[in-house]
C-alpha cells in the first residue's frame, strides 16, 4: 500500500502551500495588513475581503498572509534550536558512561511527559506575555525528545556489526557518524520533528489564543485569535480564519509524519513512537 | 513485587526532587524577586524616601529569608512545599493551596470524563478499523483521526461553545454541573483520541493475527465473540504505554478548554494568575502539575511491570 507516500505528498504540498503564502505575502496580500478602514467593521467574507474584516476594518485575509511570517518563521527557527541541542546532548549522552547515561534517561524521561503547554504558560506567568517567552518555555522542555530519541537510535547504530566492523577497521569518529549514525537517525528525528513543530504551532497558537502569546496588534495569528476571541460571538469569522491557517500548517505537518512512519515502517526502520 | 513498588517510590521522589529543583531555578530566575513585586504592587515605595525604602527591602528580605545562600533558600523552599504551605496569592490574598484544592475537583472531573470520551471513541474507531484494515472505512477513519489530531483545541473548543449555546442552548456561564461538563469534556476527548485509536488499531490487528485468534476464527467463533473473548484483552495493554503521552495531552488541552468554557478548575484560575504575574499561584501549578505528571507516570511504570514484568526490559532497549 503506497499510503504513506500519499500522506507525505499531501502534506508537503500543504506546508508549502502555507509557507509559500507567507513567503509571498507582499505580493499576494490586496491590502496593507495594518491599514485601517480598507472595508466595513466586522464583516464577514466577501469578493473583495475574502477571510472579512477585523473590528478595525482591516483585511483579515492580508493579516492572515503577513501573520504567517512571523509564526511559520519563529516556529522554524525554535525548531532548529530544539533539534540541534536535542541531537547533540542526545549523541553526547550516548557515548557516555553508564551513570551519565542512566542519570540522563530520567531527566529525559521527566521532560519528554511533561506538557510544552504548562512550562510555557510558567514562563509567562514569570517573565510576562510575548511571543518569545512562550517559545523559550516550550524550548526548556522540548529538546528531551529529540535527547532521548537520539540517544537510543545512536546506541543501536554503534552496536550494529556494520558498525562495530567499520571501528575495529579503524573508522574515525566522523566518519562513523556520517556512514552509520547520520543515516539512522536521519528519518526518525525527520518523523519526530513533523509531530513536535505540529505541537509548538498548537502550543504558541493557543497561548496567544489566551492573549498570553504574541500581541496585538501584530498580524500574527495567534495575535489574530486572541483578538477574533473578544469578537466570537458578533463575528466568528475572527476566529474561523486564523484557526483554519492553524489548522492547515498542523495537518500538512502531521500528514507529514504519519506518511513518513508509514514509510519508515515500511524499510524496516524503527520508530520509536 | 515489593521490589518494584519500592524502586518505584523511590525513583518518584528522585524525580519529583530534580524536578523542584528545576522549577526552584525558574522562579528564583524570572525578574523581581517576591520583595519587588510586593512594593511595586502596593505602592507602597512612593510614600517612601529611597534610604527608608532601602531598609525596609532588607527587613523584608530578612523576614522572607532572601539574604541567606541559595542552596539554604532552597530547602527552606522545598520544606515548605512539602508542608503544602505554598504561599498566598498576590491577587486575592489567600492561601494558594486552598484556592487550589477548592478548584481541583472540577478539573479532575473534567479530565476523567474527558479520557473516557477518549478512550470510548478510540475503541470505537479502532475496532471498526481493524476490521478490515486498509478497507474504505479504515481510510475514512484514518482521514478523521487525522483531521481530530490537527484541529487546534482553541479552534474547535471556542466554535463549539459559539453553536452550542445557539443551537442547543448551552449555558455559558455558572457553577461546575453535569449539564456544563459535557460540552469541554467531548473537547477534550476528540483531541485525546487519535493517538489511543491508532495504537488500538495496530494491536488488535496484530492479535486478530495470531494464531490463537485465527484458531477460534476457524472454530467458528463468531467476529464479535473472538474479539470480546480472546482479542480485547491482550490487545488493550499496550495502551497503559500511552498513559504518560495522554496525561500530558489532557493537561495541555484543559488549560484551553477551561479557560474557554469557563470552567472552574485549576487551570482556568491558573491561567487568570498567569495573566497578572501571581508568581506564588504560577509557581504552585508549575509545582502540581510536576506532581500529577510524575506520580502518573510511575504508578504507570509500576503497574506494567506488575502485569508483564518482561515490559521493564523491553522498554529499556526500545526507548
Amino acid at each position: 500500500m503506497k499510503g504513506g507516500r500519499g500522506l507525505v505528498v499531501t502534506g508537503v504540498v500543504l506546508v508549502a502551500a502555507m509557507v509559500l503564502a507567507a513567503v509571498a505575502a507582499p505580493l499576494l496580500a490586496r491590502y496593507d495588513p495594518a491599514a485601517q478602514g480598507v472595508g466595513p467593521v466586522l464583516a464577514g467574507p466577501s469578493a473583495e475581503h475574502w477571510f472579512g474584516t477585523d473590528r478595525f476594518g482591516r483585511d483579515v485575509a492580508s493579516r492572515l498572509l503577513h501573520g504567517g511570517r512571523t509564526t511559520l518563521l519563529a516556529t522554524a527557527a525554535a525548531l532548529v534550536v530544539v533539534v540541534a541541542v536535542g541531537v547533540v546532548v542526545g549523541a553526547v549522552v550516548a557515548a557516555a558512561g553508564a551513570i551519565v547515561d542512566r542519570l540522563a534517561r530520567r531527566l529525559f524521561d521527566l521532560l519528554v511527559a511533561f506538557p510544552v503547554m504548562v512550562v510555557a504558560l510558567a514562563l509567562v506567568g514569570l517573565w510576562g506575555p510575548s511571543l518569545r517567552t512562550a517559545l523559550t518555555g516550550a524550548l526548556l522542555v522540548l529538546w528531551a525528545p529529540f535527547a532521548r530519541l537520539s540517544r537510543a537510535l545512536v546506541r543501536a547504530a554503534l552496536a550494529e556489526p556494520l558498525a562495530v566492523t567499520a571501528r575495529a577497521l579503524g573508522a574515525g569518529r566522523w566518519r562513523l557518524v556520517r556512514h552509520e549514525v547520520w543515516p539512522r537517525l536521519r528519518g526518525p528525528v525527520l518523523v519526530l520533528a513533523a509531530v513536535e513543530s505540529a505541537q509548538l504551532i498548537g502550543v504558541v497558537a493557543g497561548l496567544s489564543f489566551l492573549g498570553l502569546g504574541a500581541q496585538p496588534p501584530s498580524p500574527e495569528w495567534g495575535a489574530m485569535l486572541q483578538e477574533g476571541r473578544a469578537a466570537l460571538w458578533s463575528a466568528p469569522h475572527l476566529v474561523f480564519a486564523p484557526g483554519l491557517a492553524v489548522l492547515t500548517t498542523v495537518a500538512g505537518l502531521t500528514c507529514i509524519a504519519e506518511g513518513l512512519r508509514d514509510v519508515l515502517d515500511r524499510a524496516g526502520q524503527a520508530m520509536p513512537s | 513485587m515489593a521490589v518494584a513498588v519500592v524502586r518505584g517510590v523511590l525513583t518518584a521522589a528522585g524525580l519529583l526532587a530534580v524536578a523542584s529543583v528545576l522549577v526552584f531555578a525558574l522562579v528564583r530566575a524570572a525578574p523581581g524577586d517576591a520583595v519587588d513585586v510586593e512594593f511595586g504592587e502596593s505602592g507602597v515605595a512612593a510614600f517612601l524616601t529611597p534610604d527608608e525604602e532601602a531598609a525596609a527591602r532588607a527587613a523584608r528580605e530578612r523576614q522572607l529569608g532572601l539574604d541567606r545562600s541559595v542552596p539554604e533558600q532552597y530547602l527552606r523552599w522545598a520544606y515548605r512545599i512539602m508542608r503544602l504551605d505554598l504561599g498566598t496569592s498576590f491577587r486575592t490574598g489567600r492561601p494558594v493551596a486552598d484556592e487550589l484544592a477548592e478548584r481541583l475537583p472540577a478539573s479532575l472531573a473534567l479530565g476523567c470524563v474527558g479520557f473516557l470520551v477518549a478512550l470510548g471513541v478510540a475503541w470505537a474507531v479502532a475496532l471498526v478499523s481493524a476490521r478490515r484494515p486498509g478497507g474504505p472505512v479504515d481510510h475514512v477513519l484514518r482521514v478523521l483521526s487525522l483531521t481530530a489530531t490537527a484541529v487546534p483545541t482553541f479552534l474547535l473548543g471556542s466554535l463549539s461553545l459559539r453553536y452550542a449555546v445557539e443551537w442547543v442552548g448551552y449555558p455559558v456561564a455558572g457553577e461546575a454541573s453535569a449539564r456544563r461538563l459535557w460540552l469541554p469534556a467531548l473537547v477534550l476527548g476528540v483531541g485525546a483520541m487519535p493517538v489511543m485509536a491508532r495504537l488500538l488499531r495496530a494491536s488488535l490487528i496484530d492479535e486478530y493475527g495470531r494464531p490463537y485468534a485465527v484458531a477460534a476464527r476457524i472454530r467458528g467463533a463468531s467476529w464479535a465473540r473472538v474479539t470480546l473473548r480472546h482479542v480485547l484483552r491482550p490487545a488493550s495493554t499496550p495502551l497503559l504505554t500511552l498513559a504518560g503521552l495522554t496525561l500530558s495531552t489532557l493537561v495541555a488541552s484543559s488549560v484551553l478548554t477551561e479557560v474557554i468554557f469557563s470552567w472552574p478548575g485549576v487551570s482556568e484560575y491558573a491561567v487568570a494568575a498567569i495573566a497578572a504575574k501571581d508568581h506564588p499561584v504560577v509557581q504552585a501549578y508549575l509545582l502540581l502539575t510536576v506532581a500529577v505528571v510524575v506520580l502518573v507516570n510511575r504508578t504507570v511504570d509500576v503497574v506494567q511491570h506488575l502485569l508483564d514484568p518482561r515490559t521493564a526490559r523491553t522498554t529499556e532497549a526500545v526507548a
